[in-house]
C-alpha cells in the first residue's frame, strides 16, 4: 500500500498529539504551524504543582513536544500556513506558504550561543525543543556570527509549496481573550493588572509576583459568559487554572492575601469538588459581580465589585490583579473555515459535523480547542479520538 | 524437537576470540531442551551458505551487535536464510559486557534464556508464516449502555472478536439518550447493529464470575461454563440514578419513563436543581432537553429552580436560551423549603439577591435529579475486575500520567460515564479513544504485563504515607494495624515514583534490574 500522507494544521498540544499518534501508526505526517516552534499556547505555561500535582497538564505538553523531537517521524513546517486548498475526486491538494525561519531548527544543535550573543533577548528557548527568534529581533546579525553550525540566516524569504495529501486535521487552537478591548478591566492602563495567560508565562519563568506584593485578586469570567463583550460561552478552564495558580502562589508566599472573585463556579473533572473545598480554607472566595477596575493615586488597581450576598457595591485595592481571561476562537479559524468550507458556531469556533470529532463527507478533521474550549488533558483525549477517525477514514488496519 | 531448532550466532562479539566464548555457549546450549545446535557466522567463516546447508531443521538467527543491527545487516541475513523477523533476536552484547556489575556468566545466562524462549515460541510444528497469529484478539466489554454499544461497534470494525456482557435488562441508563428524547431510536438502532454484527457475541443478563489475570490476558468465567480467555477487558457500565431525596418527588429516570409513555402531560412541573449537591452541566443538559420535549408536546407549566445555571458544554447556552424563549421559567433560589403534606407539595424560598420570598403552590410534579453513579451490579463487577473506586462514585483514578482510558488495573480499560459525567458526544468520542488506547497497548499475545512492581520493606517503613500521597495510580494503601504502607499489586504500574519519593528508602522496585532496564531499552 502506498504510504498515506496527512497534514496536521496547528502544532499545539492537540496537533502534536495527533501527529505523534499518526506517525506511530506509520502514516506520513506533515505538521504545519504559524509559529516558528511547536507547542502553541500552552508550551509557555508553568507547572502549578504545590506539594502535590494539581493536574494542570502542562507537563503533558512538554512530553508531547519531546516525543515529537525525539521519536516522531512527522515532518515539521514552522512559520507556515495553508493558503490554498483544492479537492477533486480522491485527491486533495494543499498550498503551504512558508516564511523561512532565521534559525534552521533541523541544523540547530542547541548550544545556546546565539542566546548569549543576542543583545535584545530576541532568542528564546522552547522547553523540550530548540531555539527560535521572537519579535524583538533587530537583525543585528550577532547571532549569525555566534552560531557554530551556521544554522542562522537572517534572510527572510517566502515560498509556497503545493502538496498532495490524503487527509487534513485542523487543530488551529484558541486565542486567549484580550481584556484590552474593554476599558473597564483597566488592562493595559495599569501594569499591575495582568491576564491569566500572562501569569502563566510568569509561572513558566518562575517569577510569580513582585517581592513586595501583599495582596492579589483573581477576577473570574473575564471575556466569557458576558453578553456585553459578546462572548457568551463558558471557557471551561478558567475556574480551575485560576484556583491552581492561587494555590501555587499561596505555597510560594504564605502571607499573601488572595481574594477570588467569581460569579458562579463551573466545575469539571472528578476532583474539582475536593479541590474547591481544599482551597476554601486558603483563599477568600467572594461571590460577586466585578464591575470595573480603576487605578488609585498610589497606582494600585482597585477592584470595584457588587457583593452578591449583601448586594452592596464595594471597592478594594490590590497589589496585583489577575484577570482570568477566557478562551476565544483563534484569529485564523475564520479564514481556515473559509478555506475548507466549514461552519462556525455562534461563538466563532469551528463546528464539527457528525460525531463531534470529524467533518463527515470530506477528509478534513478537526481536533482540540478550535472546536470548543478544552483543557490540556481533554485535548490529548480528543487527539486519540481524531487519530482513530483519521485512520478509519484512510482505511489503515491494525 | 530439540534438533529441529538451530541457533545461528551472527556476530564478531560472540566469536571464539570475543568476550563470549563459543565453547562455553555451545556447552550450555547442549543442556537446553529447545535449542539444539549453535552455528557461528563470523568473519572467520568462509562460506556461510555451505555451512548452513548442512544443517536441517528450523533456524533462529541471533545477533549481538547494535551497529550491525542499525545498518540492517541482520534483516539481510535473515532474508538470505529465509527467516521471519520473528525468528530473529538481537541483543546488545557489548553494552552488557561493559557493565561492570555483570560478569560474562550472567550475560550468557541472559542470552540463553532469551534464545530458549524464542525457540520455545517457534517450537510448534507449523512454520511461523502459516500459523495463525497467536493474538488474544478477543475483548470483553462489560455493560450494554450507550458507551458499551459504541465501543463494541468500534471494535468490531477492528475485526477483534468482542463479547458484550449485559447486566441489567433493559439497560438502566438514565439520561435523555436512553429514553430516546435527545435522538429517538438511537439506542434501539445501535443494539440492533451490535446484535447482527458477526464479531460481537452478546451475553444477556449474565452474572460475571471471578476474573483472573493470566499471562498477557484474563480469564473470566460465566455461570457454570468454562472460563473464557480475553486479551483485554473494557468496563463500560451504564450510569444509574439514585431515587430523589424527597418523598413523593420523582427522579429523572422516572420522568423519562413518564415521557416515554406518551400520556398527556399537563399541570405544573417543577424541577429542583442543586438540591443536595450541585447539578453538573451534563445533567442540566438532560433536564433542559426533557423540559423542551414536554413544552413541545403540551401546555404544561415548567419551573426550574436552581442556584446557578451550569452551561459549560458546547451548545448548552443556546439550549438554555431556547428553552427560556419557549416559556420555561428559571428561578434562582436560596433557603429552599420543600414540604410534602399528603402528596401536596409546598415550595418556598428566597430570591438570592433581594431576599424576597417566593412560593410555588400545588405543583403537580416535583422532579429532583438523584446523584448518578454505578449500579450495585456494576460496582460489584468493578470489584471483580480489581478496579478501585477512589471517590466511591467513579471507577478510575483521575490521573494524567497515562492514556485517559486506562484504569489502575493493567489491561482493564474504562469507558464512558463510568469515568465521570459525560454527554452523548463525549461518550462517542470516548469509545473511539478506548479503541485507540487498546491498539496502542495491544501487542501480539495481548496486553503487556507490568514486570516490576513496588515492594515495601516493613522494617524500614516509617508510615509517613508519602507513597500513598504521590502514587498516581492509587496503588499504595495504608495498613493501619501494622503501621506500614503496602502496595496493591494489581494496580501498581511500576513507575517508581514512590521509590524515588520515599524518605526512608523503604521501597524497592521488585524485578527491576540492570538487565530488565537494558531489555526495555532494547525493546524501544
Amino acid at each position: 500500500m502506498a504510504s498515506r500522507k496527512v497534514c496536521v494544521i496547528g502544532a499545539g498540544i492537540s496537533g502534536i498529539s495527533v501527529a505523534n499518534d499518526l506517525s506511530r501508526a506509520g502514516i506520513d505526517v506533515l505538521l504545519v504551524d504559524k509559529n516558528p516552534y511547536p507547542g502553541g499556547q500552552s508550551v509557555f505555561y508553568g507547572c502549578k504543582a504545590t506539594d502535590e500535582c494539581v493536574r494542570c497538564g502542562v507537563c503533558l505538553v512538554r512530553e508531547a513536544v519531546a516525543t515529537l523531537k525525539n521519536q516522531s517521524t512527522a515532518r515539521c513546517h514552522f512559520s507556515s500556513r495553508p493558503v490554498g486548498y483544492r479537492a477533486s475526486g480522491g485527491s486533495m491538494e494543499l498550498d503551504i506558504q512558508t516564511t523561512a525561519n532565521p534559525i534552521d531548527w533541523q541544523a540547530c544543535v542547541e548550544c545556546g550561543r546565539c542566546q548569549e550573543a543576542c543583545p535584545e533577548q530576541a532568542i528564546q528557548r522552547v522547553p523540550g525543543w530548540k531555539y527560535f527568534v521572537n519579535q524583538n529581533c533587530t537583525a543585528c546579525g550577532k547571532c549569525v556570527d555566534a552560531c557554530p553550525v551556521g544554522a542562522i540566516s537572517l534572510e527572510r524569504s517566502t515560498e509556497t509549496k503545493t502538496m498532495q495529501v490524503d487527509g487534513i486535521v485542523l487543530a488551529a487552537g484558541f486565542e486567549p481573550f484580550d481584556p484590552g478591548i474593554n476599558r473597564k478591566w483597566g488592562f493595559g492602563a495599569n501594569p499591575r493588572v495582568v491576564t491569566g495567560s500572562q501569569m502563566e508565562n510568569l509561572f513558566f519563568q518562575e517569577k510569580y509576583l513582585p517581592r513586595e506584593a501583599q495582596s492579589v485578586a483573581f477576577v473570574q469570567c473575564v471575556g466569557s459568559r458576558s453578553l456585553m463583550e459578546g462572548e457568551k460561552h463558558c471557557s471551561r478552564v478558567c475556574c480551575a487554572y485560576a484556583l491552581r495558580m492561587a494555590g501555587r502562589l499561596k505555597e510560594e508566599y504564605p502571607d499573601l492575601d488572595i481574594d477570588f472573585y467569581y460569579m458562579d463556579i463551573q466545575r469539571f473533572g472528578k476532583n474539582f469538588e475536593e479541590f474547591w473545598k481544599q482551597m476554601q480554607g486558603k483563599i477568600n472566595l467572594i461571590a460577586s459581580n466585578p464591575i470595573s477596575i480603576r487605578t488609585d493615586k498610589q497606582g494600585l488597581p482597585v477592584v470595584r465589585y457588587e457583593s452578591l450576598p449583601e448586594l452592596a457595591c464595594r471597592e478594594q485595592p490590590y497589589d496585583v490583579v489577575v484577570l482570568s481571561n477566557g478562551i476565544t476562537p483563534a484569529a485564523e479559524s475564520e479564514s481556515l473555515a473559509d478555506l475548507f468550507s466549514l461552519d462556525l458556531d455562534a461563538a466563532g469556533f469551528i463546528r464539527p459535523a457528525g460525531n463531534g470529532s470529524s467533518v463527515t463527507g470530506s477528509r478534513v478533521f478537526t481536533a482540540g480547542a478550535c472546536k470548543r474550549p478544552m483543557r490540556i488533558d481533554d485535548c490529548v483525549e480528543d487527539a486519540a479520538t481524531v487519530t482513530r477517525r483519521v485512520m478509519q477514514n484512510l482505511g489503515v488496519q491494525p | 524437537m530439540s534438533d529441529s531448532i538451530v541457533a545461528v550466532l551472527c556476530d564478531q562479539q560472540c566469536s571464539s576470540k570475543g568476550p563470549l566464548q563459543k565453547t562455553s555457549l555451545t556447552k550450555r546450549l547442549s543442556q537446553s531442551s529447545t535449542i539444539g545446535k549453535l552455528i557461528l557466522l563470523d568473519k572467520a567463516c568462509q562460506d556461510p551458505e555451505k555451512k548452513l546447508k548442512k544443517v536441517t531443521g528450523r533456524k533462529v538467527l541471533f545477533g549481538g551487535c547494535p551497529y550491525l543491527e542499525e545498518s540492517g545487516f541482520y534483516s539481510l541475513a535473515a532474508e538470505s536464510l529465509g527467516l521471519d523477523p520473528g525468528e530473529m533476536l538481537v541483543t546488545d552484547v557489548k553494552s552488557s559486557i561493559l557493565d561492570l556489575y555483570d560478569n560474562s556468566e550472567t550475560i550468557e545466562e541472559n542470552l540463553i534464556g532469551r534464545l530458549e524462549s524464542l525457540g520455545r515460541l517457534l517450537a510448534d510444528s507449523a512454520p511461523l508464516k502459516d500459523r495463525p497469529v497467536k493474538l488474544k484478539r478477543n475483548v470483553l466489554i462489560f455493560g450494554s449502555g450507550y458507551s458499551g454499544l459504541k465501543t463494541a461497534l468500534e471494535l468490531s470494525g477492528e475485526k477483534l472478536s468482542v463479547d458484550l456482557v449485559e447486566t441489567e435488562e433493559p439497560p438502566l441508563a438514565p439520561g435523555c439518550l436512553a429514553a430516546g428524547l435527545g435522538s429517538p431510536g438511537l439506542i434501539e438502532e445501535l443494539t440492533e447493529r451490535v446484535r447482527t454484527s458477526e464479531h460481537v457475541a452478546v451475553f444477556p443478563q449474565t452474572q460475571m464470575g471471578p476474573i483472573r489475570s493470566v499471562e498477557k490476558g484474563f480469564t473470566v468465567s460465566f455461570g457454570r461454563g468454562e472460563p473464557r480467555e480475553y486479551g483485554a477487558v473494557i468496563f463500560a457500565p451504564e450510569r444509574t440514578e439514585a431515587p430523589a431525596e424527597q418523598i413523593g418527588a420523582w427522579n429523572l429516570t422516572r420522568l423519562y419513563e413518564w415521557i416515554g409513555e406518551r400520556r398527556p402531560i399537563k399541570g405544573r412541573i417543577v424541577f429542583v436543581l442543586d438540591r443536595s449537591s450541585e447539578t453538573p452541566p451534563e445533567v442540566t443538559q438532560d433536564i433542559l432537553t426533557a423540559a423542551k420535549v414536554i413544552k413541545e408536546r403540551s401546555h404544561a407549566e415548567i419551573w426550574i429552580l436552581l442556584k446557578h445555571i451550569r452551561v459549560a458544554l458546547p451548545g448548552l447556552q443556546e439550549l438554555y436560551d431556547s428553552t427560556r424563549e419557549m416559556g420555561v421559567i428559571f428561578v434562582k433560589y436560596r433557603n429552599l423549603r420543600l414540604h410534602n403534606e399528603f402528596g401536596d407539595f409546598q415550595i418556598a424560598g428566597e430570591d438570592p439577591q433581594s431576599g424576597a420570598p417566593f412560593r410555588i403552590d400545588n405543583p403537580d410534579r416535583v422532579i429532583i435529579p438523584g446523584t448518578s453513579g454505578l449500579s450495585a451490579s456494576a460496582a460489584s463487577a468493578a470489584e471483580t475486575l480489581g478496579l478501585r473506586l477512589p471517590g466511591g462514585r467513579y471507577t478510575q483514578p483521575y490521573s494524567l500520567w497515562r492514556l485517559a482510558n486506562e484504569s489502575n488495573h493493567p489491561g482493564v480499560l474504562v469507558c464512558g460515564s463510568a469515568r465521570g459525567n459525560m454527554d452523548a458526544e463525549g461518550v462517542a468520542a470516548d469509545a473511539a479513544s478506548v479503541v485507540q488506547t487498546l491498539r496502542a497497548r495491544m501487542v501480539p499475545e495481548g496486553i503487556t504485563p507490568v514486570e516490576h512492581i513496588a515492594s515495601v520493606d516493613a522494617d524500614r517503613c516509617v508510615f509517613c504515607l508519602t507513597c500513598v500521597r504521590v502514587c498516581p495510580y492509587h496503588a499504595m494503601e495504608k495498613n493501619i494495624e501494622e503501621r506500614v504502607a503496602q502496595p496493591v499489586t494489581t494496580a501498581c504500574q511500576g513507575c517508581g515514583i514512590c521509590a524515588a519519593e520515599c524518605p526512608a528508602e523503604a521501597i524497592d522496585m521488585r524485578n527491576l534490574s540492570r538487565e530488565s532496564v537494558l531489555a526495555a531499552m532494547q525493546a524501544l
